[in-house]
């Protein structure tokens, strides 16, 4: 038997006119289904997607007049039988009892700032130095100390001319130093200015005092009272008294 | 007569009293705000003031504005799928919201005092040494939340620079979970107005934020 050219060759004939005639179909099959796939699943799932994200979530709308009139609580009567204008006369005369008569000083701790105001007038604008807030620990008894400027109302219960300090066991803690055995070793002149005024607060209480460190002003470095440059205080120090209102945020 | 003139002139004198009185923003307003003012002063606390047609924030206390931060915009927030949006029927203004905390709290970031060491010092006797003021202790976030009772929120929005220390938050993270309220996979805020505020006011009330929870009376 003679043996054909074909058979000789030991490869079917349209292998031999296209080697890789399998790969590519399978790499065209892949591309046509990838397509198909691309079209029909990951565009239509992103358009969705992107659409959820754009059209969900929060919208936010300017108030109207409309609106605001729309949203606005009607008035109820703190009392039965009560009427609108009897109501508000009693509050406006409720509020005019409650708020600080006269000059009031109110102290932003955090930006170090010290109004004396008179109503919404501003008399005078201080720039100040509030707590530190820092922490404070005694190796030796474990009392700790916190340098916070209280927040709330209070009243000038003492004023002081050319006050003393009496000088708290964290001053000495503070440097490194041993505590004083005499109480006399503890008491400083001229540390708080010209004037001081107590504000309560607790023991020993906080201040509103001169300071020797003015080139610290606007800063918080105190430990708690309330420091103010000479000028400012001789101001504060003049239109207060006794019973002045204190705020501080 | 001359008790009736000595009556006459006690009257005359507490007028005139009252005249003198500085007129104040507690004096004005509606008077459901007013009944509402004078509940929130007599609380002896610090209560907040949303005035809407003056756009500002007032922080008072017992009848007295302590601080003013305007406001640059307000608007009022719905959740919505699919662009539907679902609107609060709430008569929100006018009203006064009870109790409000800050999201994210605000954090001191104490610095421990180490004994003899100047630089740890509140008070550094060295000129070189700068203590930190209370603006680079408190971080802020670009946005911030105030939550009231009953689901209202106040949502707090910086535009601009924030001075001192910055509270780093993903604005990715935040509009996904806005997704996730629209989508109604988590629970939506009732009612939310967006206030947008220069950055130092907006860190300046974050900052000052009164650690006991305030009050918010919303002043049309």
């Amino acid at each position: 038997m003679i043996q054909g050219p074909e058979e000789e060759g030991g490869l079917p004939p349209q292998a031999e006119k296209k080697p890789f005639a399998g790969e590519a179909g399978l790499l065209r099959r892949l591309l046509r289904w990838g397509l198909l796939v691309l079209l029909f699943l990951v565009l239509p799932l992103t358009l969705i997607l992107a659409f959820l994200w754009i059209s969900t979530g929060y919208g936010y709308r300017h108030l109207s007049p409309a609106y605001v009139e729309a949203h606005t609580a009607p008035f109820e009567p703190p009392e039965p039988g009560v009427g609108p204008e009897a109501a508000a006369a009693l509050a406006r005369t409720a509020i005019a009892k409650i708020r600080p008569k006269g000059v009031f000083i109110v102290i932003d701790r955090v930006k170090n700032l010290l109004y004396l105001k008179e109503g919404d007038q501003v008399l005078l604008k201080a720039v100040v130095s509030a707590g530190a807030g820092s922490v404070l620990d005694d190796p030796k008894t474990g009392r700790r100390w916190v340098f916070d400027t209280p927040t709330g109302r209070f009243f000038v219960k003492n004023r002081r001319e050319n006050p003393v300090w009496v000088a708290p066991d964290w001053d000495y803690i503070e440097s490194g130093e041993p505590l004083p055995k005499r109480f006399s070793d503890r008491i400083q002149e001229g540390m708080l200015g010209e004037y001081a005024l107590d504000l309560g607060g607790g023991p020993p209480g906080y201040m509103i005092h001169g300071t020797l460190y003015t080139r610290l002003l606007g800063r918080n470095v105190s430990h708690g009272c309330i420091r103010v440059g000479r000028d400012d205080l001789r101001v504060v120090w003049k239109k207060t008294t006794i019973g002045t209102v204190v705020y501080m945020y | 007569m001359p008790k009736r003139s000595l009556a006459l002139a006690f009257v005359f004198l507490g007028l005139a009293a009252l005249a003198a009185e500085p007129a104040t923003t507690a004096d004005e307003g509606s008077p459901s705000v007013l009944v509402q003012r004078k509940a929130l002063a007599a609380s002896k606390r610090f209560y907040l003031e949303l005035d809407l047609s003056r756009k500002e924030i007032r922080l008072c206390h017992t009848g007295a504005t302590l601080a003013v931060y305007p406001v640059a915009s307000v608007e009022v927030g719905f959740p919505r799928r699919f662009f539907l949006p679902r609107r609060s029927d709430d008569l929100w203004i006018g009203r006064t919201w009870s109790q409000g905390h800050l999201d994210p709290p605000a954090e001191l970031k104490r610095i421990r005092i180490v004994p003899g060491d100047e630089a740890t010092a509140p008070t550094p006797g060295k000129a070189e040494v700068i203590p930190p003021t209370l603006d680079d202790l408190i971080p802020v976030p670009p946005r911030f939340r105030i939550l009231f009772d009953g689901g209202r929120v106040l949502l707090v929005e910086l535009t601009g620079e924030v001075p001192g220390a910055l509270m780093a938050t993903s604005p990715w993270k935040i509009r996904w979970r806005e997704f996730q309220e629209g989508l109604g996979l988590k629970p939506s805020d009732p009612l939310r107005v967006r206030l947008r505020l220069d950055a130092a006011t907006g860190a300046a009330l974050y900052r000052s934020f009164p650690a006991d929870p305030p009050d918010l009376l919303v002043v049309p």
